[in-house]
Protein backbone atom coordinates (compact mmCIF):
# COMPACT_ATOMS: atom_id res chain seq x y z
CA UNK A 1 0.00 0.00 0.00
CA UNK A 2 2.77 2.44 0.99
CA UNK A 3 4.41 1.39 -1.69
CA UNK A 4 1.84 2.20 -4.37
CA UNK A 5 0.85 5.57 -2.37
CA UNK A 6 4.89 6.41 -2.69
CA UNK A 7 4.70 5.74 -6.62
CA UNK A 8 1.69 7.90 -7.48
CA UNK A 9 3.49 10.63 -5.32
CA UNK A 10 6.61 10.02 -7.51
CA UNK A 11 4.56 10.29 -11.13
CA UNK A 12 3.13 13.11 -9.49
CA UNK A 13 6.08 14.89 -8.42
CA UNK A 14 7.55 13.78 -12.08
CA UNK A 15 4.48 15.31 -14.29
CA UNK A 16 5.22 18.66 -11.95
CA UNK A 17 8.47 19.37 -12.48
CA UNK A 18 7.95 18.70 -16.23
CA UNK A 19 5.29 20.78 -16.25
CA UNK A 20 7.14 23.72 -14.57
CA UNK A 21 10.21 23.20 -16.67
CA UNK A 22 7.92 23.47 -19.96
CA UNK A 23 6.80 26.43 -18.59
CA UNK A 24 10.11 27.84 -17.76
CA UNK A 25 11.30 26.83 -21.34
CA UNK A 26 8.08 28.72 -23.00
CA UNK A 27 8.52 31.94 -20.82
CA UNK A 28 12.20 32.07 -21.36
CA UNK A 29 11.64 31.28 -25.19
CA UNK A 30 9.15 34.70 -25.23
CA UNK A 31 11.33 36.86 -23.22
CA UNK A 32 14.31 36.21 -25.51
CA UNK A 33 12.08 36.41 -28.84
CA UNK A 34 10.66 39.68 -27.69
CA UNK A 35 14.08 40.82 -26.41
CA UNK A 36 15.07 39.95 -30.54
CA UNK A 37 12.12 41.16 -32.21
CA UNK A 38 13.27 44.63 -31.39
CA UNK A 39 16.82 44.23 -32.28
CA UNK A 40 18.39 44.52 -35.44
CA UNK A 41 18.67 43.09 -38.44
CA UNK A 42 14.84 43.01 -38.20
CA UNK A 43 14.56 40.22 -40.35
CA UNK A 44 11.83 42.27 -42.77
CA UNK A 45 12.21 40.12 -45.21
CA UNK A 46 11.65 36.85 -43.29
CA UNK A 47 8.58 38.39 -41.76
CA UNK A 48 6.97 38.99 -44.74
CA UNK A 49 7.58 35.60 -45.76
CA UNK A 50 6.05 34.11 -43.03
CA UNK A 51 2.63 36.68 -42.86
CA UNK A 52 2.10 35.27 -46.26
CA UNK A 53 2.50 31.50 -45.10
CA UNK A 54 0.85 32.37 -42.41
CA UNK A 55 -1.74 34.53 -42.76
CA UNK A 56 -2.48 34.78 -46.36
CA UNK A 57 -2.91 31.05 -46.22
CA UNK A 58 -5.34 30.99 -43.48
CA UNK A 59 -7.60 33.37 -44.52
CA UNK A 60 -10.51 30.73 -46.42
CA UNK A 61 -10.37 28.53 -42.88
CA UNK A 62 -10.41 31.66 -41.13
CA UNK A 63 -13.87 33.00 -42.53
CA UNK A 64 -15.16 29.77 -43.46
CA UNK A 65 -15.04 29.30 -39.74
CA UNK A 66 -16.54 32.97 -39.09
CA UNK A 67 -19.13 32.85 -41.76
CA UNK A 68 -20.67 29.27 -40.34
CA UNK A 69 -20.66 30.07 -37.33
CA UNK A 70 -22.35 33.27 -37.48
CA UNK A 71 -25.46 31.51 -39.58
CA UNK A 72 -25.92 29.26 -37.28
CA UNK A 73 -25.59 31.74 -34.36
CA UNK A 74 -28.29 33.61 -36.22
CA UNK A 75 -31.07 31.23 -37.05
CA UNK A 76 -31.06 29.80 -33.37
CA UNK A 77 -30.82 33.46 -31.70
CA UNK A 78 -33.55 34.15 -34.18
CA UNK A 79 -35.67 31.25 -32.87
CA UNK A 80 -35.00 31.63 -29.07
CA UNK A 81 -35.75 35.78 -29.59
CA UNK A 82 -39.16 35.65 -31.32
CA UNK A 83 -40.54 33.09 -28.14
CA UNK A 84 -39.89 36.62 -26.66
CA UNK A 85 -41.02 39.01 -29.57
CA UNK A 86 -37.99 40.49 -29.60
CA UNK A 87 -36.30 38.70 -33.48
CA UNK A 88 -35.02 42.27 -34.00
CA UNK A 89 -32.18 41.54 -31.01
CA UNK A 90 -30.69 39.64 -33.06
CA UNK A 91 -28.06 41.65 -34.58
CA UNK A 92 -27.14 43.38 -31.28
CA UNK A 93 -26.57 39.49 -30.05
CA UNK A 94 -24.70 38.07 -32.98
CA UNK A 95 -22.64 41.29 -34.01
CA UNK A 96 -21.79 42.01 -30.45
CA UNK A 97 -20.79 38.66 -29.38
CA UNK A 98 -18.86 37.79 -32.51
CA UNK A 99 -16.96 41.05 -32.11
CA UNK A 100 -16.15 40.32 -28.79
CA UNK A 101 -15.61 36.37 -28.47
CA UNK A 102 -16.13 34.59 -31.06
CA UNK A 103 -14.75 35.66 -34.52
CA UNK A 104 -10.77 36.36 -32.20
CA UNK A 105 -11.54 32.90 -30.10
CA UNK A 106 -12.95 30.74 -33.38
CA UNK A 107 -10.25 32.45 -35.84
CA UNK A 108 -7.38 31.43 -33.05
CA UNK A 109 -8.53 27.84 -32.11
CA UNK A 110 -8.24 27.39 -36.24
CA UNK A 111 -5.18 29.18 -37.08
CA UNK A 112 -3.63 27.91 -34.03
CA UNK A 113 -4.72 24.35 -35.25
CA UNK A 114 -3.26 25.18 -38.66
CA UNK A 115 -0.48 27.25 -38.11
CA UNK A 116 0.60 25.56 -34.71
CA UNK A 117 0.75 21.94 -36.08
CA UNK A 118 3.14 23.62 -38.94
CA UNK A 119 5.50 25.61 -37.15
CA UNK A 120 5.80 23.09 -34.74
CA UNK A 121 6.28 20.20 -37.92
CA UNK A 122 8.22 22.61 -39.76
CA UNK A 123 11.05 23.61 -36.55
CA UNK A 124 10.75 19.72 -35.61
CA UNK A 125 12.06 18.34 -38.91
CA UNK A 126 15.24 20.85 -39.07
CA UNK A 127 15.79 19.81 -35.60
CA UNK A 128 15.87 16.25 -36.02
CA UNK A 129 17.96 16.43 -38.65
CA UNK A 130 20.48 18.79 -36.99
CA UNK A 131 19.67 21.49 -39.47
CA UNK A 132 18.84 23.50 -35.98
CA UNK A 133 22.24 22.50 -34.94
CA UNK A 134 23.75 23.47 -38.17
CA UNK A 135 22.45 26.79 -37.90
CA UNK A 136 24.05 27.50 -34.29
CA UNK A 137 27.47 25.70 -35.54
CA UNK A 138 27.31 28.27 -38.75
CA UNK A 139 27.13 31.27 -36.20
CA UNK A 140 23.01 32.09 -36.74
CA UNK A 141 20.78 32.25 -34.10
CA UNK A 142 18.01 29.81 -34.47
CA UNK A 143 15.52 31.96 -32.31
CA UNK A 144 16.50 34.96 -34.40
CA UNK A 145 16.10 33.20 -37.39
CA UNK A 146 13.48 30.65 -36.81
CA UNK A 147 11.55 32.02 -34.11
CA UNK A 148 10.88 35.70 -34.28
CA UNK A 149 9.72 35.65 -38.09
CA UNK A 150 7.27 33.22 -37.26
CA UNK A 151 6.42 34.88 -33.94
CA UNK A 152 6.07 38.61 -35.50
CA UNK A 153 4.18 37.18 -38.65
CA UNK A 154 0.79 35.28 -36.44
CA UNK A 155 0.99 38.54 -34.49
CA UNK A 156 0.96 40.47 -37.17
CA UNK A 157 -1.30 38.53 -38.72
CA UNK A 158 -3.95 37.25 -36.26
CA UNK A 159 -6.13 40.58 -35.63
CA UNK A 160 -6.12 41.15 -39.48
CA UNK A 161 -7.46 37.30 -40.09
CA UNK A 162 -9.78 38.02 -37.04
CA UNK A 163 -11.01 41.65 -39.05
CA UNK A 164 -11.55 39.76 -41.87
CA UNK A 165 -13.61 37.03 -40.38
CA UNK A 166 -15.64 39.66 -37.91
CA UNK A 167 -16.81 41.66 -41.31
CA UNK A 168 -17.72 38.57 -43.17
CA UNK A 169 -19.55 36.84 -40.30
CA UNK A 170 -21.42 40.05 -39.48
CA UNK A 171 -22.26 39.93 -43.42
CA UNK A 172 -23.35 36.41 -43.35
CA UNK A 173 -25.80 36.81 -40.21
CA UNK A 174 -27.28 39.50 -41.66
CA UNK A 175 -27.60 37.96 -44.87
CA UNK A 176 -29.25 35.00 -43.26
CA UNK A 177 -31.65 37.22 -40.90
CA UNK A 178 -33.26 38.84 -43.91
CA UNK A 179 -33.71 36.12 -46.01
CA UNK A 180 -34.61 33.37 -42.95
CA UNK A 181 -35.83 35.52 -40.54
CA UNK A 182 -37.51 38.30 -42.15
CA UNK A 183 -35.25 41.03 -40.19
CA UNK A 184 -34.53 43.63 -42.35
CA UNK A 185 -31.00 43.79 -44.18
CA UNK A 186 -30.71 47.29 -43.42
CA UNK A 187 -32.15 47.61 -40.38
CA UNK A 188 -29.23 44.88 -39.26
CA UNK A 189 -26.79 46.95 -40.35
CA UNK A 190 -28.26 50.12 -38.42
CA UNK A 191 -28.91 48.07 -35.44
CA UNK A 192 -24.84 46.59 -35.74
CA UNK A 193 -23.62 49.67 -35.74
CA UNK A 194 -25.45 51.13 -32.72
CA UNK A 195 -24.91 47.91 -31.23
CA UNK A 196 -21.02 47.22 -32.02
CA UNK A 197 -18.61 49.97 -31.02
CA UNK A 198 -14.92 50.65 -31.25
CA UNK A 199 -13.97 49.39 -27.72
CA UNK A 200 -16.03 45.89 -28.63
CA UNK A 201 -13.71 45.88 -31.49
CA UNK A 202 -10.36 46.74 -29.97
CA UNK A 203 -11.12 44.64 -27.16
CA UNK A 204 -11.33 41.38 -29.22
CA UNK A 205 -8.23 42.20 -31.44
CA UNK A 206 -6.41 42.91 -28.46
CA UNK A 207 -6.69 39.60 -27.51
CA UNK A 208 -5.89 38.10 -30.66
CA UNK A 209 -2.57 39.32 -30.24
CA UNK A 210 -1.92 37.75 -27.27
CA UNK A 211 -3.45 34.37 -28.75
CA UNK A 212 -1.13 35.05 -31.75
CA UNK A 213 1.73 35.28 -29.54
CA UNK A 214 1.22 32.34 -27.01
CA UNK A 215 0.29 30.04 -29.95
CA UNK A 216 3.19 30.88 -31.67
CA UNK A 217 6.03 30.91 -29.38
CA UNK A 218 4.91 27.67 -28.07
CA UNK A 219 4.79 25.91 -31.79
CA UNK A 220 8.33 27.34 -31.89
CA UNK A 221 9.16 25.46 -28.66
CA UNK A 222 7.69 22.25 -29.33
CA UNK A 223 9.61 22.31 -32.79
CA UNK A 224 13.01 23.68 -31.37
CA UNK A 225 12.73 20.80 -28.29
CA UNK A 226 11.63 18.19 -30.60
CA UNK A 227 13.52 14.63 -30.87
CA UNK A 228 13.15 11.23 -31.51
CA UNK A 229 12.93 11.48 -35.36
CA UNK A 230 9.76 11.45 -37.57
CA UNK A 231 7.83 10.02 -34.95
CA UNK A 232 9.15 12.74 -32.56
CA UNK A 233 7.94 15.67 -35.17
CA UNK A 234 4.66 14.06 -35.47
CA UNK A 235 4.17 13.57 -31.64
CA UNK A 236 5.28 17.26 -31.21
CA UNK A 237 2.78 18.83 -33.68
CA UNK A 238 0.08 16.53 -32.36
CA UNK A 239 0.68 18.31 -28.80
CA UNK A 240 1.42 21.69 -29.80
CA UNK A 241 -1.84 21.89 -31.40
CA UNK A 242 -3.88 20.46 -28.31
CA UNK A 243 -1.61 22.52 -25.79
CA UNK A 244 -2.47 26.48 -28.16
CA UNK A 245 -5.91 25.27 -27.99
CA UNK A 246 -6.25 25.06 -24.26
CA UNK A 247 -3.96 28.04 -24.17
CA UNK A 248 -5.94 30.25 -26.44
CA UNK A 249 -9.11 28.99 -24.55
CA UNK A 250 -7.56 29.87 -21.04
CA UNK A 251 -6.03 32.88 -21.53
CA UNK A 252 -9.31 34.49 -23.32
CA UNK A 253 -11.04 33.94 -19.98
CA UNK A 254 -8.51 35.72 -18.41
CA UNK A 255 -7.58 38.45 -20.98
CA UNK A 256 -11.43 38.81 -20.97
CA UNK A 257 -11.78 39.36 -17.62
CA UNK A 258 -8.40 41.98 -17.45
CA UNK A 259 -9.69 43.76 -20.53
CA UNK A 260 -13.27 44.46 -18.76
CA UNK A 261 -11.24 46.34 -16.27
CA UNK A 262 -10.16 48.62 -19.02
CA UNK A 263 -13.39 49.09 -20.38
CA UNK A 264 -12.76 46.89 -23.19
CA UNK B 1 52.93 15.23 -41.03
CA UNK B 2 52.39 17.25 -38.08
CA UNK B 3 55.15 18.37 -35.28
CA UNK B 4 53.89 16.54 -31.95
CA UNK B 5 56.02 18.39 -30.30
CA UNK B 6 53.95 21.42 -31.07
CA UNK B 7 51.35 23.16 -28.60
CA UNK B 8 48.04 21.36 -28.81
CA UNK B 9 45.64 23.51 -30.57
CA UNK B 10 42.34 21.68 -28.76
CA UNK B 11 43.10 20.29 -25.42
CA UNK B 12 39.96 17.96 -23.74
CA UNK B 13 41.25 17.95 -19.97
CA UNK B 14 39.09 15.18 -17.67
CA UNK B 15 35.47 16.10 -19.49
CA UNK B 16 32.73 14.65 -17.79
CA UNK B 17 29.69 14.23 -19.83
CA UNK B 18 26.60 12.87 -18.94
CA UNK B 19 23.01 12.58 -20.14
CA UNK B 20 20.93 12.12 -17.52
CA UNK B 21 22.06 8.47 -15.71
CA UNK B 22 23.84 7.54 -19.04
CA UNK B 23 27.09 8.66 -18.95
CA UNK B 24 29.32 8.95 -22.26
CA UNK B 25 32.46 10.73 -20.51
CA UNK B 26 34.42 10.07 -17.64
CA UNK B 27 37.94 11.55 -17.84
CA UNK B 28 37.91 12.38 -21.64
CA UNK B 29 41.38 13.76 -22.24
CA UNK B 30 42.90 14.15 -26.04
CA UNK B 31 44.81 16.85 -27.69
CA UNK B 32 44.75 17.93 -31.19
CA UNK B 33 47.63 19.22 -33.01
CA UNK B 34 47.27 22.17 -35.46
CA UNK B 35 47.50 21.17 -39.25
CA UNK B 36 47.16 16.91 -38.45
CA UNK B 37 43.85 15.10 -38.81
CA UNK B 38 43.29 13.31 -35.89
CA UNK B 39 40.20 10.47 -36.01
CA UNK B 40 38.35 9.53 -33.34
CA UNK B 41 37.17 6.07 -33.43
CA UNK B 42 34.98 3.90 -31.46
CA UNK B 43 31.84 1.88 -31.62
CA UNK B 44 28.70 2.95 -31.76
CA UNK B 45 26.78 4.74 -28.62
CA UNK B 46 30.53 5.25 -27.20
CA UNK B 47 29.75 9.33 -27.14
CA UNK B 48 31.66 9.97 -30.71
CA UNK B 49 29.83 12.62 -31.93
CA UNK B 50 29.40 13.94 -28.52
CA UNK B 51 33.56 15.10 -28.75
CA UNK B 52 32.61 17.10 -31.69
CA UNK B 53 29.27 18.75 -30.21
CA UNK B 54 30.81 19.82 -27.18
CA UNK B 55 34.09 21.54 -28.98
CA UNK B 56 31.43 23.56 -31.28
CA UNK B 57 29.39 24.71 -28.32
CA UNK B 58 26.46 22.48 -28.91
CA UNK B 59 26.68 20.61 -26.32
CA UNK B 60 28.10 21.79 -22.53
CA UNK B 61 30.06 19.57 -20.37
CA UNK B 62 29.55 18.74 -17.11
CA UNK B 63 32.96 19.30 -15.80
CA UNK B 64 36.27 19.45 -16.81
CA UNK B 65 38.04 21.83 -19.46
CA UNK B 66 37.92 22.30 -23.04
CA UNK B 67 41.22 24.35 -24.42
CA UNK B 68 41.13 26.37 -28.07
CA UNK B 69 43.77 27.79 -28.22
CA UNK B 70 44.72 27.98 -24.79
CA UNK B 71 41.29 29.17 -24.05
CA UNK B 72 38.97 27.32 -22.10
CA UNK B 73 35.52 27.15 -23.47
CA UNK B 74 33.42 24.98 -21.17
CA UNK B 75 31.87 27.85 -19.56
CA UNK B 76 31.17 29.82 -22.22
CA UNK B 77 27.72 30.93 -23.45
CA UNK B 78 26.40 31.45 -26.46
CA UNK B 79 27.58 34.91 -27.52
CA UNK B 80 31.01 33.71 -26.54
CA UNK B 81 31.01 30.54 -28.97
CA UNK B 82 30.73 33.12 -31.90
CA UNK B 83 34.25 33.51 -32.24
CA UNK B 84 34.89 30.34 -31.55
CA UNK B 85 32.25 29.16 -33.85
CA UNK B 86 33.92 31.44 -36.85
CA UNK B 87 37.25 29.16 -36.50
CA UNK B 88 35.59 25.82 -36.17
CA UNK B 89 33.11 24.40 -38.95
CA UNK B 90 31.58 20.97 -38.53
CA UNK B 91 29.91 18.67 -40.95
CA UNK B 92 27.15 16.72 -39.38
CA UNK B 93 26.22 13.14 -40.23
CA UNK B 94 23.07 13.72 -42.12
CA UNK B 95 24.47 17.00 -44.35
CA UNK B 96 22.23 18.50 -42.36
CA UNK B 97 21.62 21.32 -45.32
CA UNK B 98 18.92 23.93 -45.17
CA UNK B 99 16.07 22.11 -47.09
CA UNK B 100 14.18 25.53 -47.63
CA UNK B 101 17.13 27.25 -49.56
CA UNK B 102 19.10 26.26 -52.53
CA UNK B 103 22.47 24.83 -52.50
CA UNK B 104 24.20 27.53 -53.51
CA UNK B 105 22.46 29.81 -50.46
CA UNK B 106 23.61 26.86 -48.10
CA UNK B 107 27.15 27.19 -48.92
CA UNK B 108 26.91 30.73 -49.05
CA UNK B 109 24.95 31.02 -45.19
CA UNK B 110 29.10 30.96 -43.19
CA UNK B 111 29.91 33.91 -45.66
CA UNK B 112 26.66 36.10 -45.29
CA UNK B 113 26.70 35.12 -41.20
CA UNK B 114 30.27 36.42 -40.46
CA UNK B 115 32.50 37.70 -43.60
CA UNK B 116 31.66 41.50 -44.83
CA UNK B 117 31.74 40.49 -48.57
CA UNK B 118 29.98 41.59 -51.62
CA UNK B 119 27.34 39.38 -53.37
CA UNK B 120 29.53 38.88 -56.21
CA UNK B 121 32.76 38.34 -54.14
CA UNK B 122 30.08 35.34 -52.55
CA UNK B 123 29.02 33.73 -55.53
CA UNK B 124 32.44 33.45 -56.49
CA UNK B 125 33.32 31.52 -53.31
CA UNK B 126 30.32 29.43 -53.50
CA UNK B 127 31.65 28.33 -56.81
CA UNK B 128 35.15 27.90 -56.14
CA UNK B 129 33.92 25.68 -53.26
CA UNK B 130 30.81 24.06 -55.13
CA UNK B 131 33.91 23.37 -57.38
CA UNK B 132 36.80 21.66 -55.26
CA UNK B 133 33.56 18.88 -54.08
CA UNK B 134 33.44 18.12 -57.86
CA UNK B 135 29.51 19.88 -58.02
CA UNK B 136 30.38 22.77 -60.07
CA UNK B 137 26.89 24.85 -61.28
CA UNK B 138 24.19 23.36 -59.05
CA UNK B 139 23.53 26.18 -56.99
CA UNK B 140 20.30 27.02 -57.68
CA UNK B 141 19.10 23.04 -57.12
CA UNK B 142 17.23 22.38 -54.03
CA UNK B 143 19.02 19.64 -51.19
CA UNK B 144 16.00 17.60 -51.86
CA UNK B 145 16.95 16.87 -55.68
CA UNK B 146 20.06 15.70 -54.43
CA UNK B 147 21.18 12.14 -53.90
CA UNK B 148 22.91 11.26 -50.19
CA UNK B 149 26.83 11.56 -51.52
CA UNK B 150 25.97 14.58 -53.33
CA UNK B 151 24.58 16.35 -50.04
CA UNK B 152 27.51 15.46 -48.06
CA UNK B 153 29.49 17.19 -50.88
CA UNK B 154 27.35 19.85 -50.91
CA UNK B 155 27.47 19.68 -47.10
CA UNK B 156 31.44 19.87 -47.25
CA UNK B 157 31.26 22.83 -49.64
CA UNK B 158 29.60 25.03 -47.34
CA UNK B 159 31.83 24.00 -44.26
CA UNK B 160 34.86 25.19 -45.81
CA UNK B 161 33.02 28.13 -47.54
CA UNK B 162 33.75 30.46 -44.35
CA UNK B 163 37.62 29.50 -44.66
CA UNK B 164 37.67 27.62 -41.26
CA UNK B 165 40.90 26.72 -39.00
CA UNK B 166 39.57 23.60 -37.77
CA UNK B 167 36.77 21.23 -39.57
CA UNK B 168 35.01 18.72 -37.89
CA UNK B 169 33.79 16.08 -39.49
CA UNK B 170 30.71 13.57 -38.06
CA UNK B 171 30.92 10.44 -39.56
CA UNK B 172 31.12 11.95 -42.67
CA UNK B 173 30.81 8.51 -44.81
CA UNK B 174 27.87 6.85 -43.10
CA UNK B 175 25.05 5.59 -45.14
CA UNK B 176 27.29 5.77 -48.78
CA UNK B 177 28.37 3.27 -50.83
CA UNK B 178 31.80 2.11 -50.86
CA UNK B 179 32.68 4.20 -53.81
CA UNK B 180 30.96 7.46 -52.37
CA UNK B 181 32.92 6.38 -49.11
CA UNK B 182 36.42 6.15 -51.04
CA UNK B 183 35.51 9.91 -52.96
CA UNK B 184 34.51 11.58 -49.32
CA UNK B 185 37.41 10.25 -48.10
CA UNK B 186 39.55 11.75 -50.71
CA UNK B 187 37.81 14.68 -50.60
CA UNK B 188 38.64 15.11 -46.97
CA UNK B 189 42.47 14.59 -47.54
CA UNK B 190 42.66 17.04 -50.82
CA UNK B 191 40.97 19.57 -48.95
CA UNK B 192 43.40 19.04 -46.06
CA UNK B 193 46.05 19.60 -48.74
CA UNK B 194 44.93 22.52 -50.25
CA UNK B 195 43.86 24.94 -47.21
CA UNK B 196 45.74 23.52 -44.68
CA UNK B 197 42.90 22.90 -41.92
CA UNK B 198 43.06 20.58 -38.73
CA UNK B 199 40.69 18.27 -39.10
CA UNK B 200 38.78 15.94 -36.12
CA UNK B 201 37.41 12.95 -37.81
CA UNK B 202 34.83 11.11 -35.70
CA UNK B 203 33.93 7.77 -37.71
CA UNK B 204 33.75 3.92 -37.10
CA UNK B 205 34.53 3.13 -40.83
CA UNK B 206 37.70 1.87 -40.66
CA UNK B 207 38.94 2.45 -44.89
CA UNK B 208 38.11 6.21 -44.11
CA UNK B 209 39.89 6.56 -41.02
CA UNK B 210 43.00 5.05 -42.87
CA UNK B 211 42.79 7.00 -45.43
CA UNK B 212 42.21 10.22 -43.92
CA UNK B 213 44.31 10.50 -40.66
CA UNK B 214 47.50 11.36 -39.66
CA UNK B 215 46.64 10.11 -35.80
CA UNK B 216 44.07 7.74 -34.13
CA UNK B 217 42.41 8.10 -31.29
CA UNK B 218 40.00 4.98 -29.93
CA UNK B 219 37.03 5.40 -27.74
CA UNK B 220 35.73 2.67 -25.23
CA UNK B 221 34.84 2.51 -21.69
CA UNK B 222 33.99 6.28 -21.20
CA UNK B 223 37.62 7.38 -22.13
CA UNK B 224 40.59 7.71 -24.47
CA UNK B 225 42.05 3.90 -24.59
CA UNK B 226 44.57 4.83 -27.00
CA UNK B 227 45.75 7.95 -28.81
CA UNK B 228 48.46 6.78 -31.51
CA UNK B 229 49.68 7.71 -35.21
CA UNK B 230 48.37 5.96 -37.66
CA UNK B 231 51.36 3.45 -38.55
CA UNK B 232 51.43 2.44 -34.80
CA UNK B 233 47.37 2.48 -34.45
CA UNK B 234 47.68 -0.02 -36.89
CA UNK B 235 49.93 -2.33 -35.57
CA UNK B 236 49.24 -2.04 -32.36
CA UNK B 237 48.24 -5.32 -30.31
CA UNK B 238 45.55 -3.39 -28.02
CA UNK B 239 42.62 -6.36 -28.31
CA UNK B 240 40.20 -3.29 -28.23
CA UNK B 241 41.92 -1.96 -31.35
CA UNK B 242 42.87 -5.16 -33.09
CA UNK B 243 38.63 -6.07 -32.55
CA UNK B 244 37.74 -3.17 -34.06
CA UNK B 245 40.10 -2.99 -37.29
CA UNK B 246 39.44 -6.18 -37.78
CA UNK B 247 36.22 -7.14 -37.20
CA UNK B 248 35.29 -6.48 -41.14
CA UNK B 249 38.17 -6.76 -42.37
CA UNK B 250 36.83 -8.42 -46.01
CA UNK B 251 40.23 -10.59 -46.10
CA UNK B 252 39.31 -12.12 -42.58
CA UNK B 253 35.80 -13.07 -43.33
CA UNK B 254 36.69 -14.09 -46.87
CA UNK B 255 39.46 -16.50 -45.04
CA UNK B 256 36.67 -17.69 -42.39
CA UNK B 257 34.34 -18.34 -44.37
CA UNK B 258 36.67 -20.39 -46.73
CA UNK B 259 37.94 -22.13 -43.51
CA UNK B 260 34.59 -22.91 -42.34
CA UNK B 261 32.79 -24.24 -45.88
CA UNK B 262 31.24 -21.29 -47.21
CA UNK B 263 29.74 -19.97 -44.14
CA UNK B 264 30.23 -17.52 -41.10
CA UNK B 265 30.01 -18.90 -37.65
CA UNK B 266 28.48 -16.57 -35.25
CA UNK B 267 30.66 -15.45 -33.12
CA UNK B 268 31.51 -12.05 -32.57
CA UNK B 269 27.80 -11.10 -33.00
CA UNK B 270 26.79 -13.37 -30.32
CA UNK B 271 29.26 -11.89 -28.08
CA UNK B 272 28.02 -8.79 -27.85
CA UNK B 273 24.89 -9.96 -27.41
CA UNK B 274 25.88 -12.05 -24.10
CA UNK B 275 27.72 -9.24 -22.91
CA UNK B 276 24.25 -7.03 -23.60
CA UNK B 277 22.42 -9.36 -21.54
CA UNK B 278 25.20 -9.39 -19.00
CA UNK B 279 27.23 -12.42 -19.62
CA UNK B 280 24.70 -14.90 -20.26
CA UNK B 281 24.41 -16.55 -23.47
Amino acid sequence: MSEYLFSQIEGFNARMRYSLEYLGGVSELAGRTILRIFRPPFMIGDIIYQIEAIGMKSIAISVLTAIFSSLVMTIQFVVQLDRFGAKEYVANVVSLSLVRELGPVLVALMVGGRVGAGIAAEIGSMAVTEQVDALRALGADPIKKLVVPRVAATVIALPLLTTLADVLGIAGAMFIADLDAGVNATYFYNATLRAVNLPDFIGGLTKTVFFGFFMSVIACYQGLNTTGGTEGVGKSTTQTVVITSVVTLVSDFILTKILLEFGL
Amino acid sequence: MPAPSRDPLVRFVEVRKAFGPKVVYENLTLSIYPGETLTILGGSGTGKSVALKLLIGLLRADSGAIYVDGQDIVNHNENQFLPIRKRISMLFQSGALFDSITVGENVAYPLREHAKMSDAEIRDVVAEKLEWVGLPGIEKMKPADLSGGMRKRVALARAIAGSPEIILYDEPTTGLDPINTRRISELILSIQDRIKVTSVVVTHDMACAFIVSDRMAMLANRRVVAELPAREFQESDNPVIRDFIYAMSLDKIIQEREAAGGHIHVTQAQRVDELDNGGRP
